[in-house]
Order: structure tokens, then C-alpha cells, then sequence
């Protein structure tokens, strides 16, 4: 391919320079190898000045593709960082499988998670209770289900609703209630529902509810199935149950912290009301990243650290669950958060609230 | 792991070629041959009457493009591009030199075509694409940055049928792609070259997140 005229030139200098040559291949190879070498199994917890905390991730989504509605489907695959929403479906199911979400944690060095199981066949689909206790199954002691029911049909099927629910949280791994009004289409405030709360009371079992606006297709946008003020009579009417208030009534459509003050007044105010600031703070949801430290601030300021919980809102995309992780402890930091304090948000409010002993191997 | 282990230990094999063959080729006294597949491929618009057939195959972009100039400065090309066989972008245009030196060319290029998108997300229009590619060919390798602007927009008939007749809308939504590409050409012969370049096209910008790509391309060219 060469002329001939180049060849011995070629020769004659390449020799002379075998040395270095050599030398700077070897170290190429070396420097290459060990970006793997150094990718090893994830070291457990956050590190926090040199102590490692422990982490529990409230909020994350096992799935069926299948139960999702088109609509949904669409807008998920518009969520995944291009090219993967081009084949949403092996992506989403790459990422929903519960042996996903245990290697997603493991990724992030969470150690436990919350599985929610959702009844939401108009809005984001159906992972039902089945689902979320087989999830269950695949890492019984680091993965916590929060169970579900369906309420579309409340006229004719609510005590059947009531008495499913109250047998899925008597199973093995079932810690707690989700419900989405927005997703599921009642109002926050309607009494015909107050029996889902008295379970929560009479059980023992925290309720999370998805509070704020919502980017999914076909949800109840409107005041009273987002605006967490609406839930301040069932919060005063039942204070033996506990009510998370997921994503702190955060405005998904216009991206703002519309109703952090207002969970932050009612967590003040009532012993029984925790706050979960999952999702708000992602790529999508929170582009100056600006929200989320917002939110961890305030929530510092006012004095209700101990309220909160940490959620994700994942696994949504490959490394979503560690890259909102990083977010909020970035956050955490800036707003000047003690390690006492990032050690409660991270594990210890969740451990508290849901009764659940956080073994040491969790952080190390 | 094994999988990583081998693809970590076959970058590091080309990484160490590129640069073993960097200095070797470092050694020699001139160019060999002042115009060559690889230039007019990485930094287009060849010469009159020359050609240049690429094929560019990565993650997540592929490129199948030709390239002939039509005069000294004015170069006609088609371009098909796929994204992992789910949307893929036929575009013809034309490039023309701006700029040509012993160490440089610049040439600005004007595409038009369609886009096919399937998957969960269908997308389908008219398609642009603006962009300017610098290179800067040493001997037989040719460093290049392409920077483009791309623009489609995409149809959506909107169909409700009432008990008074069925009504119907068009809309159009655009989705803009800044495109970037760094890459390094090497000429193997006058007619035959390669390139190896990371890609980054950030389809529907602002408000998505995009992950780069890399290819690795097949240059021939001929006149001449």
C-alpha cells in the first residue's frame, strides 16, 4: 500500500523508536484495563466525610409492559435517553424486572428499596399486588412492598377492594399502602375512601401518596386530586396512620416546587404527615437542577428533617436510580445537612416509620 | 464481565495500534499523496470529478453516504443514516468548499430528505440538516469535527368523531438535533481509508437526554 520510496525510511526510524513505542502501548493497555479493573462490586451506602451511610430508596416501580396504556407507553419511550425509547419496550422491561431493580441499587450501593404496586389502568398502567409480591421474592429482605387496590369501580367493588388490601398487607413483605389520586382519578378529600386510611391506622402500615401534578397522559391535574391541602382532613381525621406525601406536591408540568410550602406546613403541623422528595429533582423534571436543593433546604430550614424519606421514583432508565441518589445528596450537602441529618433522610426516617431494622452490612 | 473484559482489552489493542502506528507514520518525510479517500470522506467535498463512497457502522448511529464533486468547490451527496435499525434519515444535498490549504478544509454541506422513525414513538416529515465539517489532514491521518444543526418536523393529524361528523386538525412539532462528531481519518491508500469517530446527536434537544455514539467507517474513493 505504501510507496516504495517511503519503506526504508520507515524502517530504519521505526527501529529507533521501538522503545517508546513499546512503552506507550503497554501503558495504553494498562490505563485501559484498569478502568476495569477498577469497576468492581459497588461499595455499599453513601459516603458522608469518610463514614459510609446506609440507603433505603422508598419509591421505586417493578412493572408489566403489558398493562401499560398506549399513551403511556409513548410517553415513557419519550423519557429514555435517545436512542434507548426507540425500542421502548426491551428497554422498559430491562429496566421494571424486579432482577433490574436489585442490579440498579446495587449499582448505586442502595441497599433496600420499596416496591409499589399500582392499580392505574387509564393513566400508568397496572403493577398489581401479584407482581410487586413476586418482586418480592427475588431479595426478600432488602426489598419492602407497598400494596394497592383499585378504586375505578368503588360503587360495587369496595369492600372487595378493602378486604383484598387488607389481606395483601398481611403477606410476607408488605409494609404500606401507594395510592396516586391523580393517577387514579379521586379526589384526595372524598370520604367514601376514608377506609383505605382506617386499614393504614388500624394496620399499622404507612400510606404513600402521590401528591402534585403528574406528565402522564390522561391524570387528574386539578387541585383536588394533587393539591396536598386536600388531604389535610383525612390527615386530621386518622392520626394513627402515617402519610407520606410523595414528590412534596411538586408541579410536574410547569416544573416548580408549587406545593413544598404547603407539605411543609402540614408535616409541621401534624406528627403523623412525612415527606418524600422523589423525582422532582431528575434530569427531566428539574433541568437548572435547582428544585431539589430548593425543596432539601426548606424542608432543612423548617425543621423537618426527620420527616423525610428518600425516594426516587425509579428505575425509569439505566443508572436513573444512582444518578437521582447522587442529586440528592449533592443537595443535601449544599444545603448543609449534618451527618446525623443525611443518616435519617437516607435510612433512618424510613427504618423508623416502616419498622424495619437496617442490618450493618447495609453501609459497608 | 468477560464481554467487558474483552471489549476493554480490544480497545485498548486499537488505542495501542493507533498510537504505535501514529509514531510510525510520524517518521515519515511528507504526505504520500495530497488528496485521498479519507480527506474528501472526513472533510468532504472532493474534487472535481472525484468520488467517495463511505460506510460508517456504530452505536447508535450508522451512515451509508456518497459523495461526487460536481466542480471545483461544489459537491453533490446522498446520505442514509440509521439509528439501531428503528429510525433512519435518506437525505440528498449538496457540500461546498469554503475553505482548502495544505493543512485544512472546510466545507459547509445542505441536506434535505425524510425521517422514518418507528417504535413506540412513530415520527415521519421533512427533514434539514446544516452542517460544517473541519479537517485538518497530517500526513495520513486526518483529525475532523463535523458541527450540524438538524431540523424535522413532524405531522400529526388529529381525527374526533362526533355525533355531528368527524373533524380533523394538523399540527407540526419540530424536533431540533445539535450534532457533533470528533473523529480521526486515516488514509490506508489514495482510494482506500478509515475513520473512527464519537458522535454525539442530541435528537430533540432541549428537553431530552441523548447518549453519545461511536463509529467506525470504510472510505473508497476514487477520480480521478
Amino acid at each position: 500500500m505504501f510507496p516504495a520510496s517511503i519503506a526504508p525510511v520507515f524502517s530504519r526510524r521505526s527501529r529507533a523508536r521501538l522503545k517508546p513505542l513499546a512503552l506507550v502501548s503497554v501503558l495504553s493497555l494498562a490505563a485501559l484495563a484498569s478502568l476495569d479493573v477498577g469497576c468492581g462490586a459497588t461499595p455499599r451506602g453513601v459516603d458522608w466525610d469518610g463514614k459510609r451511610l446506609p440507603v433505603i430508596d422508598l419509591h421505586l416501580h417493578p412493572g408489566d409492559w403489558d398493562h401499560i396504556p398506549d399513551d403511556t407507553k409513548k410517553f415513557l419511550a419519550s423519557r429514555f435517553p435517545f436512542p434507548l425509547g426507540l425500542d421502548a419496550e426491551a428497554a422498559a422491561k430491562g429496566s421494571i424486572e424486579p432482577e433490574n431493580v436489585l442490579a440498579e441499587i446495587d449499582d448505586a450501593g442502595i441497599w433496600g428499596a420499596g416496591l409499589f404496586a399500582i392499580y392505574a389502568p387509564r393513566t400508568v398502567g397496572v403493577a398489581s399486588n401479584e407482581l410487586v409480591a413476586e418482586a418480592l421474592t427475588v431479595a426478600p429482605d432488602r426489598f419492602f412492598g407497598l400494596a394497592s387496590l383499585r378504586v375505578d369501580r368503588w360503587t360495587t367493588d369496595r369492600d372487595a377492594e378493602l378486604a383484598l388490601l387488607e389481606s395483601t398487607l398481611t403477606r410476607p413483605g408488605f409494609v404500606g399502602i401507594k395510592l396516586a389520586h391523580a393517577h387514579q382519578h379521586f379526589r384526595m378529600d372524598d370520604p367514601a375512601f376514608f377506609p383505605i386510611y382506617e386499614i393504614a391506622a388500624r394496620l399499622g402500615k404507612p400510606l404513600y401518596l402521590h401528591t402534585g401534578t403528574s406528565p402522564f397522559p390522561g391524570t387528574s391535574q386539578e387541585a383536588p386530586y394533587t393539591d396536598p391541602t386536600y388531604l389535610e382532613p383525612a390527615i386530621q381525621a386518622f392520626s394513627g396512620a402515617k402519610f407520606i406525601l410523595g414528590h412534596l406536591g411538586y408541579d410536574f408540568k410547569e416544573q416548580r416546587n408549587v406545593g413544598l410550602e404547603t407539605c411543609i406546613r402540614l408535616a409541621k403541623t401534624y406528627p403523623n404527615v412525612f415527606l418524600e422528595p422523589s423525582a422532582l429533582g431528575s434530569a427531566g423534571s428539574d433541568p437548572t437542577g435547582q428544585n431539589l436543593k430548593e425543596a432539601m433546604r426548606r424542608m432543612r430550614e423548617e425543621g423537618v428533617v426527620d420527616r423525610i424519606i428518600y425516594g426516587s421514583d425509579g428505575p425509569q432508565s439505566p443508572g436513573f436510580v444512582k444518578g437521582y441518589l447522587d442529586r440528592t445528596v449533592t443537595a443535601m450537602r449544599e444545603a448543609g445537612y449534618t451527618e446525623q441529618e443525611a443518616a435519617e433522610v437516607l435510612a433512618g426516617n424510613f427504618a423508623r416509620v416502616f419498622g424495619v431494622t437496617v442490618p450493618a452490612e447495609a453501609a459497608e | 464481565m468477560k464481554t467487558r473484559a474483552a471489549t476493554t482489552l480490544g480497545a485498548a489493542c486499537a488505542l495501542a495500534t493507533i498510537l504505535g502506528s501514529a509514531r510510525v507514520f510520524a517518521a515519515e518525510p511528507r504526505s504520500p499523496f495530497p488528496e485521498h479517500a479519507a480527506l474528501d470522506a472526513v472533510g468532504g467535498s472532493p474534487a472535481k470529478g472525484a468520488y467517495v463512497l463511505s460506510a460508517q457502522g456504530g452505536w447508535p448511529f450508522s451512515f451509508l453516504r456518497a459523495q461526487v464533486g460536481l466542480s471545483r468547490r461544489i459537491t453533490l451527496q446522498s446520505e442514509l443514516e440509521s439509528v439501531v435499525g428503528r429510525r433512519y434519515r435518506p437525505m440528498l444535498g449538496i457540500g461546498v468548499r469554503i475553505a482548502d490549504a495544505k493543512h485544512l478544509r472546510l466545507t459547509g454541506e445542505f441536506l434535505a430528505g425524510w425521517l422514518f422513525q418507528r417504535g413506540e414513538e412513530y415520527r415521519r416529515g421533512p427533514n434539514g440538516e446544516l452542517r460544517f465539517r473541519l479537517a485538518i489532514p497530517v500526513r495520513r491521518f486526518v483529525p475532523y469535527l463535523v458541527l450540524g444543526t438538524r431540523h424535522a418536523f413532524l405531522p400529526d393529524l388529529l381525527t374526533i368523531e362526533r355525533a355531528s361528523g368527524t373533524e380533523t386538525s394538523w399540527s407540526v412539532r419540530h424536533e431540533w438535533t445539535p450534532w457533533a462528531t470528533l473523529g480521526l481519518g486515516f488514509a490506508l491508500s489514495r482510494g482506500v481509508g478509515l475513520d473512527l469517530g464519537l458522535n454525539y446527536g442530541w435528537v430533540g434537544a432541549p428537553d431530552t437526554i441523548a447518549l453519545p455514539g461511536v463509529h467506525l467507517g470504510l472510505h473508497f474513493g476514487g477520480d480521478r
